[in-house]
């Protein structure tokens, strides 16, 4: 497991090293000056074209992505151009926001669709599994702008269960577990949906086989052949989708940091691609790119542990 | 004789009380003031960086304005009183200006705030990219502690407005020399109410009160220092988010409330909102080298073919005040003359603008625009991707398309616009001076001087020299009813001339709780919601 792990790892550097070609590029030739739009509407030219050089912005592009290589090889991602801060620190000071609503958004779909899928599975057809499907389609169905809004009308404003924006602190306070809970469970809702869906068609199918019909017949409590022997089975498809579903749910992220004022890396990433702040930019994108490979990792050593026959092999 | 000064007391104090009782019902019935607490101050916007010497946008003026001071101060008569200046005076030949500086005042390091502090951050000024504004300064004295000695490269003598200015506010050299790069982010000191306490980076910025502040200008009721103990900015970029927490939540004003959200906070019984005329115009600017708008018969039936109210309905929900000149009528010395010049030539008459086509010789085409020996009449036309731009622009196309223009409409990133623009590739652009500092002289030199030319303000590409000539006379000429004389000529010109088609002088939105105290006094200057907001830190309390 170790030497698979230290394998998947090595994979890293070449995806890195393509993933920072890609977005330097895109960004530094898109079109926008970043000077101008930190200097604002008055700046005379001569402090343009200082200031410009200053930053080294007046080098080729191959010249600026080298210097950035070398120094992020080093961990140090350069300072961003609008802040004039490390990188590193701006990142540091944001992420942890991001992975707390990530995390719990998961935790909040894992806990409600296994449960949800489970019933929809082992009552299906039935009155109960409509209902349940139709709130599934019509949580992935919605936008998540909209659903975010009408959250915060009816759950803040209207009824005031939670805050209606702003981080109250980190997760393990009772404080700030109330203000994550709307956004996390507005982030995690459509998760809950999509997951659910694929636990009810896995569960079919496998409470259909033959071993199923083996351990009722030998008398085991049918809760135990659900989520003992079923269920073990059916989150094999359910953890290759929510590996595929992770990136989106930190893209998602954005739209959700935006309405609810979340102090998160997505929004800010967001900020410093319409700033051309391409140091910013860069960092951003390579720890995003770094944290995908490593829980793409860890998916699939989660695989190992459901199904042992995939750790031998 | 006791019994009767006994029952002379008894009178005198009922009547002491009857008079109290008559104050009280017919006094002006205000509470004192209450201090402490924290105002929440939400910002539609994060700021960029907070550093003086380059930030240039409203989200950081907004912030650095309660932290930082210039010299002197423009009051509610739109004149120039003292702050952290005491006195000036100018020399005979108008080359150099001595400002006393007052006594006793420090920065938020614990430095005094003097004449060598007044030179470094003058200095620094001159040096920065905004540092246009200072080019007619040569050198900066520090004479002794209390005296400052300004030369200049030739008489200026409305430099006392300049130095009114924000940009034009004072550092403390050892801040600045020992944050070197934390200056603008970790550290921000200046002379002003509220002290910089700390940045949570996409959260909120913290000012706390500067409890040494007591020398507020004498047009603010409280001289300082501030009421409140803390004064936060929150980020709140999503503006049915902000309206929530304006209505609901925690914040206690906002000048980020939305022309569309207006009546939402309008109508919730815990808010209220003002509208007040602002000092920046808004306007479609026409690249007047380029063909055709070369032409002024084609821009005035440009003007013409463009109703103006409608874009104000449709991009500003109609809250906005009519503009018709370049310059928006709150601004220190506007003349209202050129209004009335302008008037007939901006009026919205479609019947008109076809007229004036035809008889320059645009004819329909027949393919739903003009041609004139073969070419079509093509616009292209720039806006910001700003809300309120975009939506301008995309009213005014089909009313441009109406009249025969062949209209190709971009909606673009600032950082993509500005480059375009300076490359003169467009005819068109929806856009409005919101950097205006106020001043007419000021607004028509970053609008129509050649000087001005390649910086991002000229949008019209205007150069002509009888407009230079007024212009440097209003601002060098030693006699005052001269430059005067100037600026209005000034104005004139450039309301004659229709560089731009005037669509709206923008309305400041500021959106409050009524919990919020303070708020009649704060209203007093008409700059009170742009570049005098400063004085809120001074003036609101929580109640």
């Amino acid at each position: 497991m170790l030497k698979y792990a230290l394998r998947r790892l090595l994979v890293l550097i070449p995806v890195l090293f393509l993933v920072t070609i890609l977005i330097s590029s895109l960004i530094y030739f898109s079109p926008g000056d970043p000077v101008r739009v930190m200097l604002g509407l008055r700046a005379q030219e001569e402090a343009v074209v200082t200031i410009r050089a200053e930053l080294g912005l007046d080098k080729p592009y191959y010249i600026r992505y080298l210097n950035w290589l070398g120094n992020a090889v080093r961990g140090n991602l350069g300072r961003s151009l609008q802040r004039n801060e490390k990188v590193m620190d701006l990142i540091r000071e944001r992420l942890p926001a991001t992975l707390e609503m990530t995390f719990f958004a998961v935790l909040i779909a894992l806990i409600v669709a296994i449960p949800i899928g489970i019933i929809s599975a082992t009552r299906a057809d039935t009155f109960i599994d409509n209902i349940l499907s139709f709130f599934s389609l019509f949580w992935v169905s919605m936008p998540g702008f909209w659903i975010a809004i009408v959250a915060v009308l009816l759950l803040s404003m209207h009824w005031g269960i939670f805050p209606i924006s702003g981080r109250g602190g980190p997760l393990w306070t009772a404080k700030g577990l109330h203000y994550l809970a709307l956004p996390g469970l507005i982030l995690g809702i459509r998760q809950v949906a999509i997951i659910s869906r694929l636990i009810r068609v896995s569960m079919l199918e496998i409470l259909n086989e033959d071993y199923i019909r083996t351990a009722r017949s030998k008398g085991l409590a049918e809760w135990k052949v659900v989520c003992k022997h079923a269920l073990r089975n059916a989150m094999i498809p359910t953890v290759t989708i929510f590996g595929v579903q992770l990136p989106e749910l930190m893209s998602l992220g954005v739209i959700i940091e935006t309405v609810f004022a979340w102090p998160g890396t997505g929004r800010m990433l967001v900020d410093a691609v319409l700033k051309r702040d391409y140091t910013l930019v860069q960092g951003i994108v390579l720890v995003y790119a770094l944290l995908v490979i490593i829980m793409s990792l860890i998916i699939d050593l989660v695989y190992g542990y459901i199904d042992p026959r995939i750790k031998r092999e | 004789m006791g019994r009767m000064k006994k029952r002379g007391m008894v009178l005198l104090w009922m009547g002491f009380l009857t008079f109290s009782l008559f104050l009280g019902l017919y006094g002006d019935g205000q509470a004192a003031p209450k201090r402490g607490g924290i105002i929440v101050e939400a910002m539609g916007t994060e700021p960029t960086n907070l550093d003086l010497f380059k930030a240039r946008r409203q989200p950081e003026f907004r912030i650095l304005h309660l932290i930082m001071e210039p010299l002197v101060v423009i009051n509610p008569r739109l004149k120039i009183e003292p702050l952290l200046a005491n006195s000036w005076k100018s020399s005979a030949n108008g080359k150099s200006w001595t400002v006393t500086l007052k006594k006793g005042i420090k920065f938020h390091d614990g430095e005094p705030f003097d004449a060598a502090a007044v030179k470094f951050s003058l200095e620094k000024h001159m040096k920065s990219s905004q540092g246009g504004r200072l080019k007619m300064i040569d050198t900066v004295e520090a004479k002794d502690d209390q005296t400052v000695v300004i030369h200049l490269k030739q008489p200026y003598p409305e430099l006392l407005n300049v130095l009114a200015s924000f940009e034009c506010s004072m550092v403390s050299p050892k801040a600045v020399n020992e944050a070197k790069n934390d200056w603008g982010s970790k550290v921000i000191v200046g002379t002003g109410p509220m002290k910089f306490k700390e940045w949570r980076s996409g959260e909120r910025v913290v000012l706390v009160r500067n409890p040494e502040y007591k020398h507020g200008p004498s047009f603010v009721s409280n001289k300082g220092p501030s009421y409140v103990d803390e004064w936060h900015f929150r980020f709140l970029v999503e503006p049915a988010t902000l309206i929530a927490e304006l209505t609901s939540g925690d914040v206690d004003l906002s000048s980020y409330v939305t022309e569309r959200d207006v009546n939402a906070v309008k109508e919730n019984p815990k808010t209220s909102v003002i509208l007040a005329k602002s000092t920046s115009p808004i306007y479609l600017a026409m690249d007047v080298k380029k063909k055709p708008f070369d032409d002024i018969k084609i821009r005035e039936a440009v003007c013409h073919a463009i109703d103006a109210e409608a874009v104000r309905k449709a991009a500003m929900s109609g809250v906005a005040a009519p503009l018709y000149t370049p310059l928006a009528p709150t601004v220190m010395g506007y003349w209202p003359g050129p209004e009335e010049v302008a008037k007939p030539l901006v009026k919205y008459d479609p019947g008109k603008a076809k007229q004036m086509l035809e008889e320059a010789g645009w004819k329909d085409s027949g393919k739903g625009y003009r041609e004139k020996e073969g070419q079509p009449l093509e616009v292209i036309f720039f806006a910001f991707n700003i809300a309120r731009y975009r939506r301008m622009a995309e009213v005014a196309t089909p009313m441009l398309q109406a009249a025969g223009f062949k209209v190709d409409l971009k909606i673009l990133e600032p950082g993509d616009l500005y480059e375009r623009v300076l490359k003169g590739e467009h005819h068109l652009l929806s856009t409005g001076l919101v950097t205006s500092q106020g001043i007419a002289m000021d607004d028509l030199i970053l609008m129509f001087h050649s000087a001005s030319i390649g910086s991002i303000n000229q949008w019209c590409l205007y150069e002509k020299p009888e407009m230079d000539k007024l212009l440097d006379g209003a601002r060098y000429d030693l006699d005052a009813k001269k430059r005067n004389e100037a600026l209005k000529r000034a104005q004139e010109l450039a309301a004659r001339d229709l560089p731009v088609v005037p669509i709206a002088n923008a309305l400041e939105i500021f959106g409050y709780k009524k919990s919020l105290g303070g708020v009649e006094n704060y209203i007093k200057h008409p700059w009170c919601f742009d570049q005098l907001n400063a004085y809120r830190a001074l003036e609101l309390y929580k109640q």
